[in-house]
């Protein structure tokens, strides 16, 4: 009985100081919401391609000879080495022109002598030079023309390899100059029309888009966030003057950590809750209510538990400074090993046993499943079993540091 | 400054060790997380399904070699018969892509038909699905080339050298020892009108993790002037020589010069663990700016607990724009990062303009000090 009215006590207390904050509250819950949700944009920009106007791209040849010429035109030509991208034959002036008015994405550059140092196996390069306003298209672009440079690389070693014989066959320059061109041609032709070989299809199983993904697992950061802010607002350091008056009156570490939890938990739940609304009137994600309960349970359970985690933190760790040190270095790998900034699957296999132990990864996983997935089922037993110990090993650190002697 | 520099040294000698822990934080924990990000960074991996529709003949089985063997992929091979429950897994989100090779994808290689050998299947969480894809289409693209090698070396045998035997292990090992040997095209990505950077191959460069370690590190060392200004000891400097905020300041040098040594210290090590090299002089700068800021922070933070929480607030946002950066366009936003943000400049070795701006807020700060005493 005692024990409870000291929570009431320390919750009031607690209440109290966050009032105090009203102002630089609100500012601290906002800006990791706006942060996450600018990466999160942006990667999402940068993983689903748009299907806009194709990005067009300059082609300057500084080479003279015929073969060239012709691979150029034949790369022009070839309109699916790409799809999204516009390649046009330019002046190196123009080019350069062309990218400071914001005309094209980037341009190749075929190098002098490029054909003749090929086939002799010189050393060449091919610049591909990117505008500096648009830096995410240019990778994009490198990226392309780093198939066709596979592709003429494999056609170079193939020439080279029956120039090498037909050297030793005796065929006389001139025959063979030209039946090396004829053949760098066919090859090159065949690796450009490569996408003959693929027959491509999308397996959608859920009525989910990638987008939407990316915005749970942001939702899944940010509540994350929200819980260590609201954990660092409410844990101060308390004087060793203040603490002693507290012990004279019998109040103990356990009912003061038990205020705490409970504090973190209703109001980052409660701001979940209304944030987990939001996220589903805006965005369309389809949530029927007693979804939106499993969810929020799971939310609930996740929330605890990372309180309860930063709260043991806070009493192991007696100095504020390495507390928030490790406070920060926790919370990363609580998100690394949920699956929220890497998706599971790409993990070394020697991790598994890890996922498979967090609760973290629970709670995400189910969430997904259920938002994404239209599952109606879940499973808490890591969740539960990970709160459980997790208050055992509260209950036992309260009781130790009561009795340690100053 | 004798008499101060022995103030100091009591006044540090009970917790010196904690300090000296403190400072040699950021090297240790840079080396720590470098290494295990490094070590285990090869291990992360695109995993992928194949399905093996026919026989697996020795093509297949070459093509399916050299593909595990790429470094980022990490390979399962799959019967006929399993192929739907390969489909049921990718649907599930547990493989990236699946590919099939058909019935007679056997047979279409050796005869060089290139028609709908692979069905590919991937889904809308599919982030490496194209590479992979590029990988396997280029293993194959290499094994046709090869084919056709082989008939037009043989066509031109029988043309110009019919007494000659070559067999087929001897062109292909040519091949191999060309590809290896000769300077096969090359290919450079740069910007118009700016200088290229080199880029660090490994997953994650020390400095970056050194910077980010060392701004939040270096705010927290100052809680020690932090208690300083805002203790009672401010009324005892009244009958010193030396003005209050005077005595912080040639603190805050000391501190400064201090962490310099173990700069110099962290970059030969630095250097010599990972072989990756950035300006002493853009060092200096960035030392000094993590101690400006740290020292202003300091004052004007009320409490040691406001003063951590601040650290860590302007690493966590330094660290949200630095991520954000390859993603923002623009040559001025570019510009911008350059000059302002302190681990690019770092990075860059560029000047940091915040340097000069954070040493005028300080000499206003002490400036508005003298006003009020004399």
């Amino acid at each position: 009985m005692k024990t409870l009215k000291h929570i009431f006590v320390f919750l009031a207390n607690d209440i109290n100081r966050m009032k105090r904050k009203w102002l630089s509250l609100p500012l601290i819950y906002i800006s990791p919401l706006i942060f996450v949700s600018l990466v999160i944009w942006m990667a999402s920009l940068l993983f689903s391609p748009d299907e806009e106007a194709p990005v067009s791209v300059g082609v300057v040849n500084l080479d003279d000879s015929d073969e060239t010429q012709e691979m150029v035109s034949l790369l022009v030509e070839a309109t699916d080495v790409a799809e999204g991208l516009k390649l046009e034959g330019l002046e190196h002036e123009e080019a350069s022109e062309q990218i400071e008015n914001d005309d094209i994405a980037a341009y190749i550059v075929f190098p002098p002598e490029f054909f003749t140092k090929m086939i002799q196996g010189e050393e060449s390069r091919l610049e591909v030079v990117g505008n500096p306003n648009r830096v995410l298209e240019s990778h994009v672009v490198n990226e392309v023309i780093e198939t066709v440079v596979r592709h003429i690389r494999s056609s170079q070693a193939n020439i080279l390899t029956i120039n090498h014989y037909a050297e030793n066959f005796g065929m006389d320059a001139d025959q063979r100059n030209e039946l090396m061109l004829n053949q760098f041609i066919s090859f090159f032709l065949q690796t450009l029309s490569s996408d003959t070989m693929m027959d491509e299809s999308e397996s959608a199983h859920h009525m989910s888009t990638g987008y939407e993904y990316f915005i749970i697992n942001g939702m899944f950061i940010i509540i994350s966030i929200w819980v260590l802010v609201t954990h660092l607002a409410l844990v101060q350091d308390v004087r060793q003057q203040l603490r002693n008056r507290m012990r004279m009156f019998g109040a103990t570490y356990i009912a003061e950590g038990t205020a705490k939890t409970l504090l973190t938990f209703t109001v980052t739940v409660l701001m979940s809750i209304l944030f987990l609304y939001i996220v589903t009137k805006i965005d369309g994600l389809y949530i029927v209510g007693e979804n939106f309960v499993r969810v929020s349970v799971l939310m609930g359970l996740y929330i605890t538990a990372l309180a309860l985690v930063l709260l043991l933190i806070d009493w192991v760790i007696p100095s504020f400074k390495a507390a928030l040190l490790v406070k920060a270095a926790v919370l990363f790998s609580v998100l690394l090993f949920a699956g929220a900034l890497i998706p599971r699957i790409y993990f070394p296999i020697y991790f598994e046993t890890i996922f498979d132990f967090s609760f973290s990864y629970q709670a995400l996983n189910w969430i997904e499943e259920i938002m994404l997935g239209s599952r109606f089922s879940f499973e808490l037993d890591v969740l539960l079993i990970s709160i459980i110990v997790l208050s055992v090993m509260l209950i036992a650190a309260g009781l130790w540091k009561e009795r340690r002697v100053r | 400054m004798k008499n101060l520099l022995i103030t100091r040294w009591l006044l540090l000698r009970p917790v010196l060790w904690k300090v000296m822990l403190w400072m040699l934080l950021p090297l240790a924990l840079t080396i720590l997380i470098t290494s295990a990000v490094n070590e285990t960074g090869e291990d992360f991996r695109v995993p992928v399904a194949v399905v093996v529709q026919g026989e697996e003949g020795e093509v297949t089985r070459g093509i399916l070699n050299s593909l595990e063997n790429s470094e980022f992929i990490r390979l399962d091979k799959f019967k006929e018969n399993e192929q739907n429950h390969a489909i049921h897994q990718l649907e599930q989100y547990n493989y990236d892509s699946v590919f099939v090779l058909t019935e007679d994808f056997e047979n279409k290689m050796t005869n060089n038909d290139r028609d709908n050998l692979v069905e590919a299947h991937y889904t809308d969480r599919s982030l490496f699905y194209v590479p992979v894809k590029e990988q396997l289409a280029s293993l194959m693209q290499e094994y046709l080339g090869e084919l056709a090698v082989y008939e037009e070396i043989y066509s031109l045998r029988d043309e110009f050298a019919p007494e000659q035997s070559i067999s087929e292990q001897e062109i292909g090992s040519t091949i191999k020892t060309i590809r290896t040997d000769s300077n096969l095209l090359t290919q450079e990505l740069t910007f118009q009108d700016t200088e290229s950077s080199s880029d660090y191959d490994d997953m994650l460069n020390p400095w970056t993790g050194w910077a980010y370690l060392t701004i939040m590190l270096s705010v927290f060392m100052f809680d020690m002037i932090n208690k300083e200004y805002h203790g009672n000891i401010g009324h005892r400097f009244k009958f010193t020589t030396i003005s209050h905020k005077s005595y912080l300041l040639y603190s805050l040098m000391m501190f400064t010069a201090v962490m310099l040594l173990i700069d110099l210290t962290t970059y030969f090590i630095i250097n010599s663990m990972f072989g990756v090299d950035v300006s002493l002089f853009a060092l200096i700068s960035f030392r000094m700016f993590c101690s400006l800021l740290g020292f202003l922070l300091a004052v004007s933070a009320g409490s040691p607990f406001g003063l951590y929480l601040s650290g860590l607030m302007v690493t966590v946002v330094l660290l949200a724009l630095h991520i954000v950066m390859p993603l923002a366009g623009g040559q001025a936003v570019r510009w911008a990062y350059e000059y302002l943000h302190p681990a690019v400049s770092l990075m860059t070795g560029t000047m940091n303009l915040m340097l000069p701006v954070l040493l005028l807020i300080i000499v206003v700060w002490k400036g508005r000090g003298a006003l009020v005493e004399s």
